[in-house]
């Protein structure tokens, strides 16, 4: 067989890509400049830590206080809403590339949602009987990246069991931890001095 | 062939970028064998080049460098650990596989699959995208002998794979 042959093989067996318009669709992306897209990002950039800094400082002091003895919701509603937390900045973050949207506003929005939730959870947790609460607020922050891992590593067999012996190890951990720590709590609420931030929530 | 004489005008950037596409886009299929990756590929490579436009050398040939961030781009989504899953398992996939799509022609598509990515891309560049061997040698950054001895090395793996299909 010699090469033009070779090369009429070749392109028979590879096909051709699907005739579509990527130029004229690409053209209308490329209308805007590399610079003023840099300077998007920079002004999103500025504008997350200008809010932030006003965040800091006009916000009031009690602003994420507890108004509540116990907590407001059994541990699943704080699993819930920790597990909202990151995914809501990724699914704003693809809507608004999606809809084109300026990306200060949704560095805005993200920043915005951010401390409602975080307000919600801290005023509703309660000063007592929360740990389960606290923990499994924790657990649901990481959830979201937990699954990414697993999701990302299912092809690989010796990460699962890794991941699945850190999770028997973990619930193991919590059943000994949750035990213990209900009675340091009691022990204390009773007959010893307070410690910690609020002295009573946490042994 | 297109050569940057428009350094820092953007619109006249564009005019040259734009024609290239097409030539991407087939480097694209051929490497990823999938047409929505291949599509996804070439608009992100196209992006890159765009935001890059300050960065290419006045009086450079356009087409090898395009052709080089496409398949780098090619390269890293075959990497990328998330969609390798998913990217086996549509590799017998094709939109048009052409006239002569037969169990020949699978079984060399099959063989160009387990050829090293450099390999394939070499061959892609030549046979595919019918390249000289000096535009290959930029592409791969390397000699025009050298791109041409590769593309030698790449046929005699090929002809291991499928002696029948090649004639050997």
């Amino acid at each position: 067989m010699n090469e033009d042959q070779f090369r009429k093989r070749f392109r028979g067996a590879l096909g051709e890509p699907p005739p579509g318009d990527l130029p004229r669709r690409l053209e209308g992306k490329l209308t805007t400049a590399p610079s003023s897209r840099t300077s998007s990002r920079a002004g999103a950039l500025a504008a997350t830590l200008a809010l932030l800094v006003i965040a800091a400082r006009k916000l009031p002091a009690d602003f994420l206080k507890t108004v509540r003895t116990q907590p407001r919701w059994r541990p699943r509603a704080f699993f819930l809403l920790g597990a909202a937390f990151f995914p809501i900045w990724l699914l704003a973050g693809g809507f608004a590339a999606s809809a084109n949207l300026f990306p200060p506003a949704i560095m805005v929005f993200d920043i915005i949602v951010s401390l409602w939730i975080l307000r919600l959870i801290f005023r509703s947790m309660g000063t007592e009987l929360n740990q389960a609460h606290k923990v499994a607020f924790a657990f649901g922050l990481i959830s979201p990246i937990i699954i990414f891992g697993i999701v990302a590593s299912a092809s690989f067999p010796l990460v699962i069991m890794n991941d699945l012996l850190v999770v028997l190890f973990s619930n193991k951990m919590w059943r000994k931890w949750k035990a213990w720590t209900f009675n340091q709590h009691y022990s204390l609420m009773q007959n010893m001095p307070k410690f910690g931030g609020d002295g009573r929530s946490m042994p | 062939m297109a050569v940057v004489t428009l350094a820092g005008d953007q619109s006249g950037f564009l005019d040259l970028l734009l024609p290239l596409v097409p030539a991407g886009q087939r480097l694209a299929y051929a490497m990823l064998q999938n047409a929505h990756d291949a599509e996804d590929a070439v608009q992100e490579a196209t992006l890159k080049a765009w935001r890059a436009v300050d960065r290419v050398r006045e009086g450079s040939p356009l087409r090898p460098w395009f052709l080089t961030i496409v398949a780098n781009e090619c390269r890293q989504r075959r990497r990328n650990r998330w969609w390798s899953v998913t990217k086996v398992a549509d590799l017998g996939e094709f939109a048009s596989p052409g006239p002569e799509a037969n169990e020949d022609s699978a079984e060399l598509r099959s063989a160009l699959r387990r050829l090293p990515s450099s390999m394939r891309l070499t061959l892609v560049l030549r046979y595919y995208l019918d390249l000289p061997f000096d535009e290959i040698g930029r592409v791969l950054k390397c000699s025009p002998q050298a791109a041409k001895s590769r593309t030698h090395r790449a046929l005699a793996k090929l002809r291991v794979e499928v002696p029948e299909e090649l004639g050997t």
